[in-house]
């Protein structure tokens, strides 16, 4: 359990990262002075490439639906869920719900590193499906 | 018995439920002068709270994790949708205002809750089931073509239209539990 969950932390740590980092323009991004995920965040970009900026792309929960509902990604990219209902939401791997959001209320938002194509669904509506897909 | 004759025999009585459901509340909309939005705004509520109380007996009786899971979201949505019915009306000024078709939703209710009661095991979760998939259909129908079309306020209006792909989730999911019990 400890485990899962720093995993998670340091996921969504990435996660931070990419997003100032996409928000930045300049095609020599300053080097980030935070905290051990950079490390990580480096290696990672190295991996994939050096070049390639990762993106970050929202996903909106409204009227019951995912919006878009299939998103095609770079691995690294980060998805953003804007939960804009009225009720409770959340967003689970289908096939083998190898990650999930846990319940994501009216209002909050949650994001995903992607690093690979998954089929998603919400656990509490089991009507409403989306999909990741990464090139 | 035999498969087709049961097969008949419940798609009868499901149909029977649906059409009473129906017709109670729609004769009810006919026999009704225009409802004011005091009004629709105690029939928006009503309505979910209902729901609540079905899904309530549910979690008393049931035991089948999937009907559970179902009653739980109900629950919980129905809630969030009456908390923000309550907001808008005291954003508004509005007290909702007792009428005939809430009063009708309540009592259709009560009888529907003594029936449930009356039953256990597979017998209540496909008697639950059933009754969520006719009580979505007949408040969607309501909802769409009463409560819209008759609220006067704008906000109102979108509420209950915000309303309404929660509902048509809730009837698609209710008809997938449904699958388990109609063999
Ligand atoms: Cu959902």
């Amino acid at each position: 359990m400890a485990t899962i969950k720093t995993i998670l932390k340091s996921v969504l740590c990435v996660g931070c990262c990419a997003f100032m980092l996409a928000g930045c323009s300049s095609n020599t991004p300053s080097v980030p002075t935070v905290h051990f995920a950079q490390d990580e965040y480096a290696t990672k970009l190295k991996a994939s490439g050096g070049d390639t900026m990762p993106k970050v792309y929202a996903v909106t929960i409204a009227l019951m639906k995912f919006d878009p509902d299939t998103i095609t990604v770079k691995k690294g990219d980060t998805v953003v869920f804007y939960n804009h209902d009225m009720v409770t939401h959340d967003i689970t791997e289908e096939h083998s719900k190898a990650w999930t959001s846990k319940p994501l209320p009216a209002d909050a938002s949650w994001k995903l590193v992607a690093t690979q194509s998954s089929d998603y669904y919400c656990t509490i509506h089991p009507v409403m499906k989306g999909k990741i897909v990464v090139q | 018995m035999n498969m087709n004759l049961t097969k008949t025999i419940t798609a009868w009585a499901s149909a029977a439920m649906l059409c009473s459901v129906m017709f109670s509340t729609s004769a009810v909309a006919q026999g009704t002068s225009k409802l004011t939005d005091p009004e629709i705004a105690s029939v928006a509520v009503t309505a979910n709270q209902v729901d609540i109380s079905y899904a309530e007996v549910a979690q008393k009786k049931s035991k089948n994790a999937d009907v559970l899971k179902f009653a739980q979201t109900m629950s919980n949505d129905h809630k969030a949708i009456i908390a923000k019915a309550a907001a808008l009306c005291k954003k508004l000024g509005v007290t909702p205002k007792d009428n005939s078709v809430s009063k009708k939703l309540n009592s259709d209710a009560a009888k529907t809750r003594k029936m449930l009661n009356s039953k256990s095991g597979e017998a209540f979760n496909k008697a639950y089931i059933d009754n969520e998939v006719a009580y979505h259909k007949a408040v969607i129908s309501v909802v769409e073509g009463v409560l819209v079309p008759q609220a006067q306020n704008a906000e109102l209006k979108q509420l209950l239209q915000s309303v309404v792909p929660a509902l048509k989730e809730h009837l698609m999911h209710a008809e997938m539990v449904q699958k388990e019990f109609t063999k």
